[in-house]
């Protein structure tokens, strides 16, 4: 099924046709492991039953330093626990690097254009310039971001079958395995930055039919579009005032602080009430490291988790984005194919097709050409391309409802774990605020005792 | 503005305006008391100190039928759901009139019921659309709203009678905030004159409660316009301006110069009128402040016992007497120019003597050369002690009440913040978002409480932290001010004292000079009638002698006008080293006998005098010694129950704050974790 995607439509007009979507160089890449693929959904087919009952878990931690100065990198710890068979053991680990996710995030982009790949957190990050990638706080929030990536395909019923994934997971032998594909990557120019490049190739699509849309949009994607627009509004909106948020965090942490050591100078005045002075500058000292903690909480795990929702969601947007273009390819070979047809149609009643076929008439007339036998090299050329467009036509007609199918799919899988990530997200926000209230709750009881 | 002006019809509550409400209150034969429904609400949503004088305050806040004034600012912020509002309310004012039919006194013993009538569809689906978004607000559909309303409190009834005497003269319309200030501003006063009567019971002694009942632009007694605050003091009402409270401390301070006085809030600077130009927000902030810090001035100087029994209070809290009736009577009229030239405990009957003493300049001067005796040096270090602990106090608490108002500033801005986030999320869960919405919802639920709760912690931050920390402050400075009195009636003590060394040895010098000069004068009479050159000499000498005295003459009656240094003056700024000292050391010499003779005797009338001085002024010393050790340690005392006051009150503003805002927390996790 999906070499029909991966196929490029045969299909050479002189018709301003959008460029080609899905390069054919990472298609071979792809087909090179199709077979495996396949195979391995045919294995997976035959426990079919079984199928929701099976599960993947994978966590992302330990971020370590590997190799010093140059050549530095981070490697981070992904442990699996599953009960999927096609894995060698239950449970397993392995360290995988940052590029080892983008190179299965290209390959499975590449397997799989018809779905949204989770995305990667940028590696353009500000952190690179500051040359802070080594230091824990980046790392750990990265730790998450990867984390959710692994967990993203987990759940996606295409994805979590994809060999690539499996074997990034378990293999050993990983370091071959991406050399091999690497050199016949690299034969086709795809270095590292591949994913660069394929996101890129969809951006100059997307460019050249910035100011088109389709002419039929169904209804359903017009609410979708609508939808994940607003939602990628409102996550941003969220996303900025939890910024604000966080900075007002710092400034109570800091007041608090200086609250706390300036209430244990006045304790020194008043020795009578040195004990509940100390206690209420702790309790102070407490809020402080309260509001530190909320805004260590925001910092690094809440606006991560809506960062990477926010990517998510435009991973989606691309995905709709791609599937209008196949709309407008199979619009753009109707307009043509009726077009011919019409031309053929004035050919054969052999009306006046206007000045100019008035014109072009009268010229063929004074060049002495047989207007019939021209006529007939006509029409048997147009009937000819005629068949070819009305093939094409099939075929993107099949590729555009296959992929908006498709599309739609991903789109509810999308929602899934929108809710999913939302739900989690929320609950942990609610989680820290709780536990922020109830460490306070009986530290100030504590201090309510001691004034008594 | 409005709502500033002075409503005429506003003055009486029984007039046109209220009458014609209270009949169609009968006329329904019932009352509706849902806007007491309302406040009970209100006191379960948001606040810290909640007493029940928010039923009067904001029941009678309603009645104000004059123009609104809102806010507009505060209207733009986002309030999704039942905070409650009650300025619009003008059909559920109703039935306060009806209450306040009955009488106060019947009110007073007996749980009044207050029966209840069917409410304006109009007004229920007020409430509906206010309180409809929150269940736990939410006021039931039917139109026959069963509800009765218990009526015994007696501070209600006393601030519903100060409020309909004056009723709400001006009472500008208030925001939401404004009505949660002035909730916690009643309760605030409502908890410090509990503790005040705790005191009380210490002290075996009953002086009642007094406190700001109300404030805002009001007709003085003059009949001119000006922003008035009413004292309630027993069964009293007194109107009095800001500028009146300040004139009272300057005059208290005259008159007790020993009394560590509460303060008063600041004066508006300059500077804030440029920064803040006078607004109707403002105004009102400012307003309320002064209500605050006044009640607290007022409660302060009922417990000090010499102003409680002052004449001075007394006319201050008579509501017939206008400022300058009290300015111009005894007290105030009869002050002395000077504290230093009185008696310190009484300064309107200073004795001839007090004027005689000397005013120092400085506290600078120095006492090492005056023998102390070990008494007067441990009471001396006692009272260096206690300028070192208000040194400190005040440096310290000048620190601690910027620290509160950065806090305060900051929790101000953390809670815009936070009614943005829950505002936007409550947004949010109205877009379909399926299973989700309702868990967003309520995280935006539990955001919008942490919103109103923050909004009341800030209020108390101000008012239970900040404040405070400026009265101590005042405190501490007053007590500074307290003790350079003391300091400079010390030295008024220590230059007395030198002045009598300084006269006693001169009368030594001239003494002696007088026996050495009758020793030389016999061997120069010997030796004279042998020589005329030494006779001579001798007639010389008693020439330049007379010039001398001119020159000295002159000195004296250049000295400045005070009483003592007209009598004392060429010796008493002995340190200075002016003229006169040194032109006496040669006077003395070439003085005439008769001369010497004469100065001793002025001499030691002058030591008689001084002597009489260092009396006084020993006894002035000694008071005040009493006096202001007694009352530093009253204050130091009252710092640390303070202290622990506000310890206690922040924290259990504290644990309610955390307490309420996990409630919310805990709600809407579980909102979230009944997702499936």
């Amino acid at each position: 099924m999906s070499d029909e995607f991966v196929d490029e439509p045969l299909f050479d007009s002189p018709a301003p046709i959008p460029a080609p979507i899905t390069k054919q160089p990472i298609a071979s890449t792809a087909q090179d492991h199709h077979d495996l693929i396949t195979k391995q959904t045919e294995d997976l087919s035959i426990s079919q039953s079984k199928i929701d009952t099976l599960f993947i878990k994978s966590t992302v931690s330990s971020p370590s330093k590997e190799n010093d100065g140059q050549n530095a990198y981070i490697t981070y710890l992904v442990s699996t626990i599953t009960n999927n068979p096609i894995f060698n053991a239950k449970k397993f680990e392995i360290r995988r690097r940052f590029s080892d996710f983008v190179f299965l995030y290209d390959v499975l982009s590449n397997d799989h254009p018809e779905c949204v790949i989770p995305p990667l957190p940028d590696k353009q990050r500000l952190e690179y310039l500051k040359g802070d990638r080594f230091s824990p706080e980046f790392t750990e929030k990265r730790c998450q971001s990867l984390q959710r990536f692994l967990k993203r395909i987990e759940g996606h019923p295409v994805l979590k079958k994809s060999k690539i994934y499996h074997i990034f997971l378990e293999s050993t032998e990983w370091g071959s395995y991406k050399v091999n594909l690497k050199i016949k990557s690299d034969d086709h120019g795809l270095g590292s930055g591949s994913s660069l490049t394929s996101d890129g190739g969809i951006i100059t699509d997307v460019f050249i039919n910035a100011f088109k849309s389709p002419n039929l949009q169904s209804k359903e994607f017009i609410i979708i579009k609508e939808k994940s627009e607003k939602l990628d509004e409102n996550i941003a909106r969220i996303d900025k005032i939890f910024q604000k948020i966080m900075k007002r965090y710092g400034d109570l942490e800091q007041d608090y602080y200086d609250f706390s050591y300036q209430i244990k100078k006045i304790a020194e005045l008043e020795p009578e009430l040195e004990i509940p002075f100390v206690k209420f500058s702790e309790g102070l000292q407490g809020l402080s490291l309260g509001f530190a903690q909320l805004k260590q909480f925001l910092d690094n795990e809440y606006l991560i988790s809506l960062k990477d929702l926010e990517h998510y969601i435009n991973s989606v947007r691309n995905l709709i984005k791609l599937k209008d273009q196949k709309q407008m390819d199979f619009e753009a070979i109707s307009e043509y194919l009726e077009r011919s047809i019409h031309e053929k149609n004035v050919i054969i009643t052999g009306g006046s097709t206007g000045a100019s076929g008035f014109l072009s008439a009268k010229f063929e007339e004074l060049t002495g050409q047989n207007p019939d036998l021209n006529k007939r090299e006509k029409l048997n050329k147009l009937e000819s391309k005629i068949e070819k467009l009305s093939k094409e036509l099939d075929i993107s007609q099949k590729v555009s409802q296959e992929f908006e199918k498709s599309t739609l799919k991903e789109v509810n899988y999308f929602d899934n774990v929108k809710s999913l990530e939302l739900k989690e997200s929320l609950g942990k926000l609610a989680d820290k605020n709780i536990e922020f209230y109830e460490t306070l709750i009986s530290k100030w009881e504590d201090i309510e005792k001691s004034l008594a | 503005m409005d709502s500033y002006s002075y409503h005429e019809e506003d003055n009486n509550p029984f007039s046109a305006t209220s009458s014609h409400l209270f009949n169609s209150t009968i006329s329904g034969n019932n009352n509706n008391n849902v806007n007491d429904q309302e406040q009970d609400k209100q006191e379960h949503t948001a606040n810290g100190i909640l007493s029940t004088h928010s039923h009067s305050f904001l029941t009678t806040e309603s009645l104000n039928p004059g123009p609104l004034f809102q806010n507009e600012e505060e209207d733009n912020n986002p309030r999704h759901y039942g905070y409650p509002s009650f300025h619009q309310d003008s059909s559920s004012s109703v039935n306060i009139f009806g209450d306040s039919h009955i009488n106060s006194s019947d009110l007073y013993h007996k749980q009044t019921q207050v029966p209840v009538i069917e409410a304006a569809a109009e007004e229920e689906d007020h409430h509906s659309i206010r309180y409809g978004l929150n269940d736990g607000y939410s006021v039931p559909d039917n139109n026959t709203l069963e509800s009765t309303v218990m009526l015994d409190s007696p501070s209600v009834i006393a601030s519903m009678n100060g409020d309909l005497y004056y009723n709400q003269t001006a009472e500008v319309e208030e925001e939401e905030q404004e009505q949660q200030e002035r909730t916690d501003y009643e309760g605030l006063v409502n908890s410090r004159r509990f503790e005040g009567q705790e005191e009380d019971k210490d002290e075996d002694e009953d002086y009642g409660e007094i406190y700001i009942s109300e404030a805002g632009q009001m007709k003085d007694m003059n009949g001119s316009n000006a922003v008035m605050y009413v004292i309630k003091y027993h069964s009293l009402l007194i109107r009095r301006r800001y500028s009146e409270f300040d004139h009272l401390r300057i005059s208290l301070r005259k008159l007790f110069p020993t009394v560590i006085l509460p303060p008063i809030p600041e004066k508006h600077s300059m500077m804030n009128y440029f920064l803040n130009p006078i607004n109707a927000k403002n105004d009102l902030k400012i307003i309320n402040k002064r209500k605050r810090l006044l009640t607290v001035f007022l409660q302060g100087c009922l417990s000090i016992k010499v102003i409680r029994d002052s004449k001075l209070w007394a006319y201050f809290m008579n509501p017939n007497m206008t400022w300058n009736d009290i300015a111009s009577s005894p007290p105030i009229s009869i002050l002395p120019v000077s504290n230093l030239l009185a008696p310190p405990l009484d300064p309107v009957k200073p004795s001839p003597l007090h004027l005689l003493l000397p005013l120092p300049q400085s506290t600078n001067i120095s006492t090492h050369n005056n023998n102390i005796s070990s008494q007067e040096l441990e009471i001396d270090t006692k009272f260096k002690d206690y300028h070192q602990i208000f040194q400190i106090y005040q440096a310290e608490t000048h620190k601690l009440e910027k620290l509160c108002k950065k806090q305060k500033l900051h929790f101000r801005t953390f809670t815009k913040d936070l009614g943005d986030l829950g505002a936007f999320y409550n947004a949010f869960s109205l877009e379909d978002h399926d299973r989700l919405s309702s868990a967003i919802e309520k995280t935006g639920q539990a955001i919008d409480i942490n919103f109103i709760n923050s909004e009341s912690f800030t209020f108390q931050i101000l008012t239970v932290l900040e404040e405070p920390m400026f009265e101590f402050n005042q405190l501490s400075g007053e007590s500074l001010n307290v003790l350079k009195f003391r300091r400079l009636k010390q030295v008024q003590y220590h230059i007395i004292n030198m002045t009598i060394n300084k006269r006693k040895s001169r009368i030594k010098e001239l003494k002696s000079a007088q026996e050495q000069s009758k020793r030389l004068e016999e061997i120069l009479r010997q030796n004279a009638s042998q020589s005329p050159t030494i006779a001579a000499a001798v007639k010389r000498l008693e020439q330049g002698e007379s010039l001398n005295k001119l020159r000295n003459g002159t000195a004296v009656n250049s000295s400045s006008s005070t009483a003592w240094r007209r009598i004392f003056g060429n010796s008493a700024n002995s340190s200075g080293g002016r003229s006169g000292s040194p032109a006496n050391q040669t006077e003395i010499t070439t003085m005439s006998e008769q001369e010497r003779q004469e100065e001793v005797v002025k001499l030691e009338a002058e030591l008689v005098k001084l002597n009489e001085c260092l009396r006084v002024i020993t006894k002035d010393l000694k008071e005040i010694n009493r006096s202001l050790s007694e009352n530093i340690d009253t204050l130091l005392l009252g710092f640390s129950q303070q202290w622990k006051l506000i310890m206690r009150k922040f924290t259990s503003c504290m644990l309610q704050y955390l307490r309420e805002n996990k409630e919310a927390w805990v709600q809407a996790k579980e909102e979230i974790d009944s997702i499936s």
